[in-house]
């Protein structure tokens, strides 16, 4: 397991430099989303690494590499599921050192720092997005499941938004503060754990289907 | 002399294509060419036996155990070399060689430094700055370097020069010397064959036409010649596949002894080579 984790970060150092390169740019270009800064470019850093991580397998046609050597398809599976929580750590570490980057040189720029919310907020979208699209590109590859990408990418901007205009409904407001409140009393350690939670039993139930897929996937 | 490969009433239906029921086995310690035209069904069967094809019916037992319940004790055992190389291109041999090592239980990194050396390959250079010969230099290599008891290649001398190929077969009769490890090989080149291999499998439109031992074939099948005035509709039911000009006839013939009753003195018998088999019966009397 460890050497397919560690594969995937061979393959992939220079997209790896590249992450870090650009969470120093989205410092800056995410300046203005008050709040949310570190959760929009923890998550697109960990898109990007997605992404390439099945380019390389395709690009290289490697699954038939990697299915002719003594490793499980279970372990196939799992190692791309794990690798997500490794993108979301070096997104995260990547984060931190552009924002004290632009501090210890003085940029007169607004920096946003992560926060415990911000770390499961991010773990939770990163989660999300994960779990919908593993199990697509394990059946498609990454090629054919690039129509799906599109369809989720927007789904990421739109979602949000028509939240937004829902919270403008009074109806849905009331409950949704209803909702909220509820979890008034809870801590923010307890909350954390509990997304950490529903993070989690979401990348399971969609590594299960992957796995089912990709047992059956032919090359 | 037990069976190191063996595969029962393989199965596999594609749309435009089906594997029917086909059946071999390979000693342990012997070279087994796997010979057909494009489209018979070879890199089918090697996919299958490595599972990355699933199999519609049949069985397949790698040392004695099914290639599926055992697929990673099994895979630990096999090296494999594809027509085309699936590594990641971006890497050099060194990397990717870190990559891959780790993964065999029985790895012996002097054997690659060994065989790294004699191919003359560049550790530091990316793969993709790799001639096709090189990559598949880099891939025998690999198959080599893990003591592995049976090598699958599918069209490993395509894009080798003649050097390097007859190198590779002087390994390949090497690595068989102690009688433990076998040799499961596809290819065009069956001239490659008449060299090293030991046994013939030869698969035509998805059936197996063939297999036994090259001996066999060479010594019962044979080429006739002769004049056009020998040719009648029972005797030319004797040939596999027959060739004529207005000159005369060239066919093949199943049995050399049934070509000397059927003919006597009155034409020339002649040792045909596996590409004369492999013609013969794939045009069968296309040529008439």
């Amino acid at each position: 397991m460890l050497n397919l984790l560690l594969k995937d970060l061979i393959v992939q150092k220079k997209s790896i430099l590249f992450v870090f390169g650009y969470c120093f740019f989205l410092v800056f270009a995410f300046q203005g989303l008050e709040g949310t800064a570190p959760i929009a470019a923890t998550t697109a850093a960990v898109y990007l690494l997605i992404q390439y991580s099945f380019a390389h397998e395709d690009k290289n046609k490697s699954e038939i590499l990697l299915n002719s050597l003594p490793i499980s398809r279970k372990d196939i599976v799992l190692a791309k599921y794990l690798s997500i929580f490794l993108y979301l750590g070096l997104a995260m570490v990547a984060y931190m050192a552009a924002t004290l980057i632009v501090m210890a040189v003085k940029i007169p720029i607004k920096v946003q720092f992560i926060s415990l919310q911000g770390i499961t907020t991010s773990l939770f979208v990163v989660s999300l997005m994960a779990s919908a699209y593993l199990p697509v590109v394990f059946k498609l590859g990454y090629l054919k499941a690039k129509m799906f990408n599109v369809a989720m990418f927007l789904l990421f901007f739109f979602i949000p938004m028509g939240l937004i205009s829902l919270s403008q409904n009074p109806e849905f407001a009331l409950s949704l503060n209803k909702t909220l409140n509820s979890f008034a009393s809870w801590s923010d350690w307890q909350i954390a754990l509990l997304i950490a939670g529903i993070s989690l039993l979401m990348m399971c139930v969609s590594y299960c289907i992957s796995l089912n897929i990709y047992n059956n996937r032919e090359f | 002399m037990g069976n190191i490969l063996e595969v029962k009433e393989l199965k596999k239906n594609f749309k435009n294509f089906s594997l029917k029921d086909i059946s071999f086995s390979l000693p342990k310690g012997y070279i087994m060419g796997f010979i057909g035209p494009n489209g018979a069904g070879k890199s089918t069967t090697i996919k299958l036996i490595m599972n990355l094809l699933k199999k519609d019916g049949g069985q397949i037992k790698v040392f004695g155990k099914d290639h599926i319940q055992y697929e990673r004790e099994i895979k630990n055992h096999i090296g494999f070399v594809y027509d085309e190389n699936h590594f990641y291109e971006e890497l050099t041999l060194h990397e990717m060689k870190n990559i891959i090592a780790p993964f065999y239980k029985t790895w012996d990194e002097n054997m690659f430094d060994k065989y790294m050396k004699f191919f003359q390959l560049p550790l530091n250079k990316k793969i993709k700055e790799l001639s096709k010969g090189m990559k598949m230099k880099f891939s025998l290599a690999i198959a080599l370097s893990h003591n592995a008891k049976l090598l699958i290649m599918d069209e490993p001398t395509s894009g080798l020069d003649p050097i390097i190929r007859s190198e590779l077969l002087d390994i390949l009769q090497d690595i068989i010397q102690d009688g433990e490890k076998s040799v499961f090989f596809s290819t065009h080149i069956t001239s490659d064959l008449e060299k090293i291999a030991d046994y013939i499998t030869f698969i035509y439109d998805g059936e197996i036409i063939l297999s036994t031992t090259k001996d066999d074939i060479l010594d019962n099948y044979c080429v006739v010649k002769g004049g056009l005035d020998l040719l009648d509709k029972d005797t030319q039911k004797a040939f596999v596949g027959i060739r004529k000009n207005n000159y005369g006839f060239e066919g093949l013939v199943d049995s050399r002894e049934k070509a000397q009753k059927l003919f006597k003195e009155n034409v020339v018998i002649e040792k045909p080579s596996l590409e004369d088999i492999m013609l013969y019966i794939v045009r069968g009397n296309q040529y008439a």
